[in-house]
């Protein structure tokens, strides 16, 4: 399946690419141009096609062109159309053609030789896929019977690339053999399978939480892992499930993902999720009412909750670098409530926890438009990543909770000359309606030194670092947020066995979470400028990229347990 | 809370473990096996003593791997790229480069050769594996400098790289921005938590090319060669 036109080798001079190939004068001196300088001449060797006589280079004789055969395809590239294939009849077998080995001496330059070599593509052979169907292999191979293959075609090597960037194959070579006729070939690929189980994310660190009668206990832990199967029954389907620990709550998660449904360009993707989790909320003196009878003052207020359910997408490439998906989502939800106040500001207030308490639903439909032109998705060094998603709720489908959310996100790394990367990045996202606390933006997703909350559970009841001091101390749960980052980034290490590279990096932002009411009535207490509820955040430490996935080694989580905060307290 | 302190300082103790020690598990993990031997090398001068040339051989490139893959229909190129030195300096004179395609026609049972060198291509044809190294592998006067930029009577050497089958800089940029987004052909999407493990698994396959060696050549004075004898 090749466009590209066989063209004769002819002479001709090119001063420019002769100059490019000629020995050159180096004026700039040091050795740590050499590389740069043979990577140039490399570059200028591949490009060329420029025939020049190679000034008194005593080159051994050639030996001439082996004779064309007659009345076969347009493998010499003569320019000659190549007669259309015969559709749905194999062609018929024929002995082999008794092939003249080209002479042996003497040696001639064959000038008129073809630049480069076309088959016409009798069949594709599949060899060494034991698990993985053949259709799933083939849906990546962009050849077909009949087409006419030209063996300098990129869209060959591309082809090979594009196999062993599923994950499923360890070894991927092609080679042509003979067809059943003359000038045909058959394309073999043989394949090695790998193992497709695969560890895709680790989660551990420490957390300050409470217990479920609101009062606070010291550090525990959390963990979590995400697991894989990228080939299920060699079908190229991807089935994975997710477990997330921490005291008194568990998260499960199983999804799947077909990269082509029932063959075509659309993908779908599924996901079943069960939280038996619980939250934090309250800021000071928080004061539990049982009905009037009982009530007691504790640390915080603890919302114990449960979710079922799942979502159903489907998705596909718009461009090279753009992708649509569109979700549906329906959850079951089961929540105990207490009924308490805080303080907030100066004012005793009661707590909205943002959830229905007892049995209630969500359902709701998402669209992500996503556009991706980074050169690597771990450590990139340039281009850009930028997303818009926009999600409502849909009552008549039986959600109680009516809303939308929009989120916008954008992304752009740049290679500085000394070879660190820069990276900066924007957030902002807006909710309009009454939105569940879980689907809420959480302030530990924007700084550095609270968890961030994994396959939904939050493990944290801290407040932020607050170096601002200002009312972002009262904010847990918002309806707008906003943060603009930068990162600086120092390559130490490139490899490509397990570690393909290490990155030691440092991070700082700017952001800011509020509810509708914190603009409308923010906390009394606060002076003008600190009832803008905003912080800073930062990190350092290393990205590696590895064959067991990415890793982040950082210090943040740590240096958020130091006792530096400024609580929330006008 | 002396409970918890301890705690904290025991995640920190193993979070800095972690972090010094997996850079430097990391580069033993890619440490080079050192430097390979001076490789031999004859530097000439052509009788004006304008154009300087070396020759040498890298058949220990083409192993018996590369010469199966040889076989197999499609096309594989050997580059040769390299850089002049005066012997005791380390600025460069010149650069040069070879680029050797080759291409098994499964029909003719031959291989094509295309032999670009400075300021020429040639293509030329041969039956045998012995034909390609003996063209691709046996260097044989590759233009070098020339006489304004190597001084006569002075010894050089040369710093090279052979490569089979170079992944060009294009065809590399063009597989990143790809893998950067594989999920329409298969895999998991950016951002998710597969994602990175695809990549990197893919990325693994990706190396600059499929065999390199890189050597340097022992230093020589270039010979020049005697005036033709005149008939009488």
């Amino acid at each position: 399946m090749s466009g590209a036109q066989a063209t004769r080798g002819e002479a001709r001079v090119d001063a420019g690419l002769d100059a490019a190939l000629s020995p050159v004068s180096v004026a700039t001196r040091g050795s740590s141009l050499r590389w740069p300088l043979m990577v140039v001449a490399l570059l200028a060797t591949l490009t060329t096609r420029a025939v020049h006589a190679q000034p008194a280079a005593a080159e051994p004789a050639e030996e001439p062109a082996p004779p064309a055969a007659t009345g076969a395809p347009d493998t010499w590239g003569s320019g000659a159309p190549a007669p259309a294939p015969e559709p749905s009849t194999p062609p018929a077998p024929e002995p082999p053609p008794a092939v003249s080995p080209p002479l042996a001496a003497p040696d001639e330059p064959d000038a008129s030789a073809p630049s480069s070599v076309r088959y016409t593509l009798e069949g594709i052979e599949l060899r060494g896929n034991t698990k993985t169907r053949p259709r799933v292999v083939l849906r990546y191979v962009p050849f077909r019977p009949g087409d006419i293959i030209d063996v300098d075609d990129p869209e060959v090597e591309l082809t090979r690339y594009r196999l062993l960037g599923t994950g499923f194959f360890r070894e991927v070579q092609f080679s042509l053999k003979r067809g059943t006729r003359r000038g045909y070939v058959v394309l073999v690929i043989d394949v090695v399978e790998r193992n497709t189980i695969i560890v895709n994310d680790l989660w551990m660190g420490l957390s300050a939480d409470a217990d479920n009668d609101g009062r606070a206990r010291p550090l525990t832990a959390y963990a979590g892992v995400d697991v894989a199967e990228t080939n299920l029954a060699g079908t190229g389907i991807t089935l994975g499930t997710a477990i997330g620990l921490a005291q008194d709550q568990l998260a499960l998660r199983v999804r799947f993902l077909d990269p082509a449904f029932l063959g075509s360009s659309w993908m779908t993707s599924g996901t079943l999720l069960f939280n038996d989790a619980r939250d934090f909320f309250g800021n000071r003196d928080v004061f539990y009412s049982d009905g009037g009878l009982t009530s007691r003052i504790e640390d915080y207020a603890t919302v114990q909750y449960e979710r079922f359910g799942g979502s159903l997408g489907a998705g596909r490439d718009l461009s090279v670098a753009t992708q649509l998906w569109v979700s549906y989502r329906l959850e079951a939800i089961d929540a105990r409530v207490p009924v308490a106040s805080h303080l907030r500001g100066l004012d005793r207030e009661p707590i909205d926890f943002h959830i229905d308490p007892g049995r209630s639903v969500l359902s709701t439909v998402r669209a992500t438009l996503q556009y991706d032109s980074r050169d690597h998705p771990f450590l990139p060094t340039r281009g850009w990543y930028g997303n818009f998603a926009a999600e409502t709720g849909v009552p008549p489908s039986g959600s109680d909770y009516d809303y939308q959310r929009f989120d916008v996100s954008l992304s752009r790394w740049w290679e500085l000359p000394w070879a660190h990367v820069v990276h900066l990045e924007l957030f902002g996202g807006a909710i309009a309606g009454n939105a569940p606390f879980f689907e809420q933006y959480y302030v530990g997703d924007f700084t550095d030194f609270l968890p961030a909350r994994v396959l939904g559970l939050n493990f944290d009841r801290r407040p932020p670092p607050n170096f601002l001091h200002t009312d972002i101390g009262e904010v847990r749960y918002g309806d707008y947020a906003l943060k603009l980052g930068g990162e600086y980034r120092i390559p130490l290490y490139r490899g490509h066995r397990s570690v393909y590279g290490i990155d030691f990096f440092t991070s700082a932002g700017i952001y800011g979470v509020a509810s509708r009411r914190d603009i409308t009535s923010p906390p009394r207490g606060y002076g003008a400028a600190a009832r803008i509820p905003i912080d800073l955040t930062a990190n350092l430490g290393f990205r590696m990229d590895t064959s067991a996935g990415g890793f982040v080694f950082a210090f943040s989580n740590v240096l958020g347990f130091i006792p530096a905060r400024h609580e929330a307290a006008p | 809370m002396p409970g918890a302190v301890a705690r904290l300082a025991l995640a920190l103790a193993a979070l800095l473990l972690v972090t010094v020690t997996a850079p430097l598990v990391a580069r033993a993990e890619g440490e080079d096996d050192g430097d390979p031997p001076l490789r031999a090398a004859r530097f000439e001068w052509d009788r004006a003593r304008q154009h300087l040339y070396v020759s040498l051989s890298i058949r220990d490139v083409v192993d018996a791997d590369i010469q199966k893959k040889m076989r197999q229909g499609l096309p594989t190129r050997i580059v040769l790229t390299a850089v002049l030195f005066q012997a005791g300096s380390s600025d460069p004179l010149a650069t040069t480069a070879q680029t050797c395609k080759v291409t098994y026609d499964v029909w003719q049972e031959a291989f094509r050769i295309e032999l670009t060198r400075p300021g020429s291509v040639r293509s030329q044809w041969t039956a045998t594996i012995e034909g390609v190294l003996r063209r691709c592998a046996d260097v044989t006067r590759l233009l070098t400098g020339d006489g304004s930029q190597v001084q006569a009577g002075a010894s050089v050497y040369l710093h090279a790289k052979v490569q089979v089958n170079p992944v060009s800089q294009d065809l590399l940029a063009k597989l990143k921005r790809w893998v950067s987004r594989p999920t329409g052909t298969g895999t998991a999407a950016p951002g998710d938590a597969l994602f990175s493990t695809f990549t990197g698994l893919f990325l693994q396959r990706m190396g600059d090319a499929d065999r390199e060696l890189k050597f340097t050549t022992k230093t020589m004075v270039p010979t020049v060669p005697p005036p033709p004898k005149e008939r009488r």
